[in-house]
């Protein structure tokens, strides 16, 4: 399988409805300080939940707070 | 590293959890703490059951500790013959900083399913919550509207004391109102019929109430319950609650009622936080609001006000109170506040997917 990169996860934040400015969202900022608000972050786990067949836990949290991160956790997970 | 765990409330956690409740709401404000035995009233007194209650825990370097809470106080109503029971959000929230480590919506969607038999929906009146809460199916009832009724020329100086809400002391602001309540003059005017008064105690043994809801219920809609044991809980018994329950019985027939909430916060401004006419007659609505507002200036009221969703009464008394009351002008300064309301799978079972709109007023706030 592929890794995960963070422009296809830009692709599916982008299918969330979301009040975050993606054009913000640079691959090291944080979704919040791009406006996501919980409800957004929510669909978002939800999401990847969904697409990678995946549950992630509430400790691992700090860890997929950024684009970049949130690959990085992917790619450990699904490796 | 942080581990969570959830699991049910337990009468040990009371404490830690009004502490940290009163720690959130009372932040930047000058309301007092709400005292322990006013949880244990809304937790364990209401008439549906024990509130379902649900702790977040969070386990680091200096032990277990509440850092989040989600609660759905059962809330009686009925639909015709039928009996619903509804689920109110309660003292929800997840510690400022934890919420970009625990997800909180999650959590509320597992507490949710628990409760998906159990209640027929679930509604929140917690402001800036109504998105949030689209991920799960809730839908807006319509915003809350706070109508006012000024009785005396100087209710407009209320308006302007209110507006210092935050630079000066609660304290402040209550003696003050209280003040020109007292200086103010009543204007001198009569009803054209007088209205019963009752304080809590006679209220709930009152012949009037005695059979009101078991009549009314049958042309109300989908409604909160107003048996006895519902009023006691909401008002009369309620820890936090000072008011007078006003009523009036035509000869002929038909009644209605007043709950008046006249605590210290609105010793000069009287607030409408339950009504009920029965049958729903517009031209009987204008002589008891007539008689209402007499009672209230009689008595030192600056004003009257009364909060209901756009969508909460029949239309025909909605616009009874539309034209003898106002939209408080102060409101454009406030957040807009929604009904989101969910209806359970059991809701839809019950309704075929589709619930009529609330005949409701303040009595959803329970709090």
């Amino acid at each position: 399988m592929a890794p995960v990169s963070t422009a296809e996860l830009r692709e599916l934040i982008a299918r969330v409805d979301t009040v975050a400015d993606l054009k913000k969202l640079t691959d090291t900022t944080r979704f919040r300080d791009a406006g996501a608000d919980s409800l957004d972050f929510y669909n978002l786990i939800v999401a990847i939940e969904e697409e990678f067949g995946i549950t992630i836990d509430d400790s691992d949290l700090e860890e997929v707070n950024t684009l970049e991160k949130l690959a990085k956790y992917l790619n450990e997970r699904l490796a | 590293m942080i581990a969570f765990r959830t699991r049910r409330f337990q009468p040990g956690d009371e404490l830690e959890l009004n502490t940290l409740f009163n720690r959130i709401s009372r932040k930047g404000s000058n309301k007092p703490p709400r005292p322990l035995e006013h949880m244990r009233w809304l937790w364990y007194h209401a008439p549906g059951g024990p509130t379902e209650s649900w702790i977040v825990e969070a386990e680091d370097d200096a032990g277990m500790r509440i850092i989040g809470h989600h609660a759905l106080s059962p809330v009686r109503f009925t639909f015709g013959d039928e009996d619903w029971l509804c689920g109110k959000t309660m003292n929800t929230f997840v510690l400022p900083e934890f919420r970009d480590k625990f997800l909180y919506l999650r959590f509320e969607q597992a507490c949710l399913r628990e409760v998906d038999k159990f209640f027929d929906a679930t509604y929140s009146i917690a402001p800036g919550t109504a998105r949030l809460r689209t991920a799960f199916g809730y839908e807006s009832l319509g915003n809350w509207i706070r109508l006012e009724r000024g009785l005396q020329p100087l209710h407009l100086i209320r308006r302007v004391i209110d507006g210092f809400a935050d630079r000066y002391s609660y304290k402040a602001r209550i003696g003050l109102l209280r003040t020109f309540a007292a200086i103010s003059i009543a204007p001198k005017r009569s009803a054209s019929l007088e209205l019963v008064e009752y304080n809590a105690a006679e209220a709930a043994s009152s012949s009037f109430f005695a059979d009101f809801w078991s009549q009314a219920r049958r042309e109300a809609g989908m409604a909160p319950r107003r048996d006895i044991a519902d009023l006691n809980w909401r008002f009369w018994s309620h820890p936090g609650f000072e008011g007078t329950t006003l009523t009036y019985a035509w000869p002929e027939g038909g009644r209605a009622y007043f709950i008046l909430d006249n605590t210290a916060a609105h010793s000069a401004v009287y607030s409408i936080v339950d009504f009920f006419i029965t049958p729903a007659h517009p031209q009987r609505l204008e002589q008891v609001l007539e008689a209402l507002f007499v009672w209230c200036a009689q008595r030192g009221a600056l004003a009257v006000n009364f909060f209901v969703t756009q969508r909460g009464l029949p239309p025909q008394l909605m616009e009874v109170f539309l034209r003898k009351m106002r939209p408080s002008p102060l409101q454009r300064f406030e957040p807009a506040k929604e009904l989101p309301r969910r209806i359970s799978t059991l809701g839809k079972a019950r309704s075929d997917g589709a619930l009529a709109d609330w005949n409701t007023t303040e009595i959803l706030m329970v709090n």
